[in-house]
């Protein structure tokens, strides 16, 4: 089986026509930075590619009577495409790291986030060093070593003071980083302050109940066999302290306070994520998890930070849940503590008590004497 | 590549048994597979010789992974053109595609889960395990075949059954499994919370009890056939690394499926004996359950102490197989092998008490989450030195690249930049931004999904000649590896980037937050490349099956390689070697040995005659005598 000929202007005429056909179909809306410039070079590879595979494929089809690369030092042209692939593909992956820079999240609305946040950039940068040795090494050593007439390679079996030194080094280094780290993490997840604002939030298939204790500062109890279409919660309205509960579509925090987050779920397994904040919690059916932390930029000041006068911080549900996993919303605005306590003040409680007595129609009434008289009967 | 002789191609029924006894006092083993022929039933269905097994899982292995990248590229597609119409996909998807062309939600998370399933279990683990241990194991160890022929044989069809029944429940009406390859419960124990937690969870339970039955049975036959037969001469340190790798494979395997087990048998239990080990105070699909007591944390603890040893069951042999192709093609001893097996050591013993760095944010203790990133950061440490062994051992080197040489190269990019990662991850306090986002699927992907697939290819090149008796194309191989490596970086390194802005994994849509809305754009930069990726694994496919039928006979040592498996005739019959077993006389990596002729010298080579052998190599077999003379003509005391 025979492939055409390919002639050079051939093929640079097929490049053309793929850039024309495909720029005929480019998006007429702008679009973000950095994917014009990603589609430039996926054309250019796949152009290149189709092109170096039709040229191989016809190559190796071609019936074997000549040797059709018998003038390829193919050992060198791997060599050199060890060296090639080295310098695009580190240039790119450091350059698309900076150029998407403003699509990462912005500087954590949080405390601790800050500091998370400048443990990720140092530890970025350790390791990023020792991937950018180790790499470069690997395959300029592919480039320099490849086969050639009279080389030879060095028998070069051990050497136990290197393999000390390179065992050593990186053992310290992970130490730093550990103490680091667990410094923080104890940090993070140490007992919650007196007096933080304590907001629950329940996952249930497919969105977060959030509730407020109200204005006797206590949760009302709940419990899950309570629960239907006029209780969401489960509340056990017997005991008054649930009848001030709250349980608004928003989350409101105060800005500089510190706020503990009692996370429950109602049926699977669901995640609470507030990435601005760097705060992320499981929530367990049958066992209620907490995090606590201090937002430190209210919603106006990021909306000004960003530009961006719609900007709001989002919650999101970060452990699969079933169909509706993706899109378990909630907006969080951090505002002042006034304005805080002004808020929560506005909210309606869940409770609805019963209708008063002298409302109820003549019909429904009950009779006052067919009911048991009881008496309670008080334990000395 | 010079002229070695060619062997003639042997017919594995001609390979009998010498009943000529060696008077020499050791205990050589003869051939004692004398066969009539064989059915074809015996020969290639029902067989018990660890070449043949070793093919059968490849090959399943590699239909598995065409399902596995499929579903993939399946769901791909949604990420990356979320409002274009896939009607077009209606005849292969059926009802998961409704009627506006858009993909079914859970069908969606369906497609992931099996996605992590079929090739984390179906081809990283039994694919890689079971065609290279299986081979491999006593061809470079000195044994005519496994320990057991029969459990071997059972341990391919258990796979073969667990592999029809894992595919078949892909085609259920209310889905396969779809709770993510890790099945919590109680999104997995509960049908009305997901469809696929129906009969899907219960195929996939069934269908990995079956696997588990078939990796506790290899693994029982690779650690009993290392320990056992190994021929004279081949201590332990004389091992190429290879057999190291599979070995503690095999141990991990051995110790930590059990608890997978025990984890999926709990389940099955909460799913349909009204336990609850793992369910406490569910209110779902309008009703309060009766289940109390349990705790999902329980299961989590459960799957991922075998979650963890299972990616190292997984990089291990890969990265086994490295370090043979890499000194065998750079004509250079395997820098540092002792530190090799004490890092492989290390590794597999750190792999056991790490696993609840998976479980940083689930809401345990927190003081358990300080235990567990101390020790997951130690294992970093070993990791590093094999990089630094690779590294040493091309420095110098004399490098040939066969497509073999160059996957096991990208193998080593890949586990750096994947591996590096895992130092972000390991720390408790950045995990929990990063735990549940796309850079840990960057992560994985990268130094597990990607490097041992590479392991796998170059496995495969490398060892081809000796499994089939023929060569592959290697320009195809060069360009395979070429398209693949670009590929690879290109679908998973922007990963990182989606990461660290937070996208949530296991995300049908980026376009229901501010936050992810930006990356949209992103996925159709990683969608082509993965099409492309998958693209380019049909120039190896085809590679491999016409290099099977082409006349490229292969030579009998077409690397040049120092350890047993290139001393058998070039297509092994039953019992591998037609006369007795070859001894070991030094460890597998003399190359390059400086004032030799040749850059090789292989281990069954006594010292006494090396210098003879390396005026000369193609005079001399592979059998001598204690006084280092060379035994000939094993062939004629053949008879039936």
């Amino acid at each position: 089986m025979r492939l055409p000929k390919l002639s050079k202007s051939v093929q640079l005429l097929f490049l053309l026509l793929l850039f024309t056909v495909s720029g005929l179909f480019a998006q007429t809306e702008p679009t973000s930075t950095g994917l014009e410039d990603l589609m430039f070079w996926v054309k250019i590879l796949l152009g290149i590619t189709i092109i170096l595979v039709l040229n191989v494929l016809r190559l190796v089809f071609k019936v074997r009577t000549e040797e059709p690369f018998a003038n390829v030092d193919f050992n060198k042209l791997n060599g050199r495409i060890s060296l090639a692939f080295l310098i695009v593909g580190m240039f790119a992956a450091i350059y698309y790291s900076f150029d998407l820079s403003d699509k990462y999240l912005p500087e954590a609305a949080s405390d601790h986030g800050r500091i998370i946040d400048n443990m990720f950039n140092t530890t970025l940068i350790i390791t990023g060093i020792a991937t950018i040795i180790t790499n470069v090494l690997l395959f300029w050593f592919a480039f320099k070593y490849a086969k050639k007439e009279g080389q030879k390679a060095l028998y070069y079996p051990d050497n136990h003071k290197l393999e000390l030194l390179w065992t050593v080094i990186p053992a310290i280094v992970l130490t730093t980083l550990v103490i680091y780290g667990a410094k923080t993490w104890t940090e993070i997840t140490a007992e919650v302050p007196k007096g933080a604002y304590e907001i629950e939030l329940t996952g249930k298939q497919f969105a977060w109940n959030i509730r407020y204790a109200g204005l006797d500062n206590k949760f009302g109890p709940t419990n899950f066999r309570k629960i239907s279409a006029t209780n969401e919660a489960g509340f056990d309205f017997e005991d008054a302290s649930s009848h001030d509960d709250v349980m608004p579509g928003e989350i409101h925090m105060p800005v500089g306070k510190p706020v503990h987050l009692k996370i429950k779920a109602r049926d699977v397994l669901h995640s609470v994520f507030m990435p601005h904040f760097r705060v992320k919690m499981d929530a367990v059916p049958g066992m209620p998890t907490s995090f606590w932390f201090t937002p430190n930029t209210t919603t106006k000041e990021m909306r000004k930070k960003l530009n961006n006068p719609e900007f709001n911080f989002e919650l999101a549900c970060t452990e699969v849940c079933g169909r509706g996993h993706f899109s378990m919303k909630r907006i969080i605005v951090v505002e002042t503590e006034a304005e805080f306590k002004v808020w929560l003040a506005k909210q309606k409680p869940y409770y609805q008590p019963p209708t008063p007595a002298s409302e109820v129609p003549d019909s429904l009434e009950v009779k006052q004497d067919t009911m048991p008289k009881i008496t309670m009967v008080l334990n000395k | 590549m010079s002229a070695e002789t060619i062997d003639v191609t042997l017919h594995p029924e001609a390979a009998v048994a010498s009943a000529h006894h060696h008077d020499s006092g050791h205990d050589h083993h003869h051939n004692p597979h004398e066969h009539p022929t064989e059915s074809f039933i015996k020969k290639y269905v029902f067989s018990t010789d660890h070449k043949m097994i070793a093919k059968q899982f490849l090959f399943t292995g590699i239909f598995m992974a065409f399902v596995g990248v499929l579903l993939s590229i399946l769901f791909r597609l949604q990420l990356a053109w979320p409002d274009q119409d896939l009607g077009f996909l209606k005849p292969m998807l059926g009802k998961w595609i409704n009627p506006e062309g858009k993909l079914d939600p859970e069908f969606y998370l369906a497609l992931v889960t099996m996605h992590g399933t079929i090739i984390v279990f179906f081809v990283l683990t039994a694919g890689l395990s079971g065609t290279f241990s299986n081979f491999l194991i006593p061809l470079q160890i000195g044994a005519r075949d496994m320990a057991s022929g029969f459990l071997n044989m059972l341990s391919y069809w258990f796979f073969f059954a667990s592999s029809v029944i894992m595919f078949f429940s892909l085609f259920l009406s209310t889905g396969p499994a779809a709770g993510g390859w890790v099945i919590y419960p109680p999104l997995s124990a509960l049908p009305q919370a997901i469809s696929g937690s129906g009969l899907g969870m219960t195929l996939w339970l069934v269908a990995m009890a079956l696997f588990i039955v078939s990796s506790l049975l290899g693994g029982i036959n690779y650690i009993t056939t290392v320990l056992n037969l190994r021929t004279k001469g081949m201590s332990m340190t004389k091992m190429p690394l290879t057999i190291w790798a599979f070995l503690m494979t095999a141990i991990l395997g051995v110790l930590s499926f059990p608890v997978l087990l025990a984890a999926a048998l709990l389940l099955i239990f909460d799913r349909s004996f009204g336990t609850s080990f793992y369910l406490s105070d569910i209110y779902i699909a309008g009703q309060a359950l009766e289940k109390s007591g349990g705790s999902p944390i329980l299961f989590q603890h459960l799957f991922w102490f075998l979650g963890h040893p299972e990616v190292y069951i997984i990089l291990l042999p890969a990265l086994g197989i490295t370090s043979e192709i890499i000194s065998t093609n750079s004509r250079k001893p395997i820098f540092g092998y002792r530190a090799m097996i004490g890092s492989l050591l290390g590794i597999a013993f750190l792999s056991f008490i790490v696993w609840a760095h998976h479980m940083f944010v689930t809401g345990m203790n927190p003081f358990l989450g300080t235990v567990f990133m101390l020790l997951t950061l130690i294992i970093a440490v070993p990791s590093a030195v094999k990089t630094f062994n690779y590294l040493a051992t091309l420095w110098r080197g004399n490098l040939h690249f066969t497509p073999g040489m160059l996957f096991s190269i990208g193998l080593v990019s890949l586990f750096i930049t994947g591996g590096i990662t895992g130092i972000f991850l390991g720390n408790a306090a950045l995990d929990i931004q990063l735990h549940d986002t796309y850079f840990v699927t960057a992560h994985f992907h990268l130094v597990m999904g990607s490097a041992a697939a590479f392991g796998f290819f170059a496995g495969i090149y490398h060892w081809f000649p000796k499994m089939f008796g023929k060569m592959m194309d290697d320009k195809l191989g060069y360009l395979h590896f070429w398209l693949t490596l670009i590929s690879v970086y290109c679908v998973f390194f922007p990963m990182h980037f989606m990461g660290m802005a937070g996208i949530p994994r296991r995300y049908y849509s980026f376009t229901g937050f501010d936050f992810t809305d930006d990356f949209v754009n992103l996925n159709v930069f990683i969608t082509i490349a993965a099409i492309f990726g998958f693209i380019s694994q049909f120039i190896f496919v085809y590679n491999l099956l016409s290099s099977i039928f082409s006349k490229r006979i292969a030579p009998k040592n077409p690397w040049k390689s120092n350890t047993l498996e290139w001393s058998t005739p070039v297509n092994p019959g039953h019992g591998n070697w037609p006369g007795e077993i070859p001894e070991v006389h030094r460890w597998p990596y003399d190359y390059s040995k400086p004032g030799m002729n040749h850059d090789y010298l292989p281990q069954y080579i006594p010292d006494a005659v090396s210098e003879a052998w390396d005026k000369n190599p193609d005079s001399m077999g592979y059998h001598f005598d204690e006084n280092g003379n060379e035994i000939k003509d094993t062939q004629a005391h053949a008879h039936h």
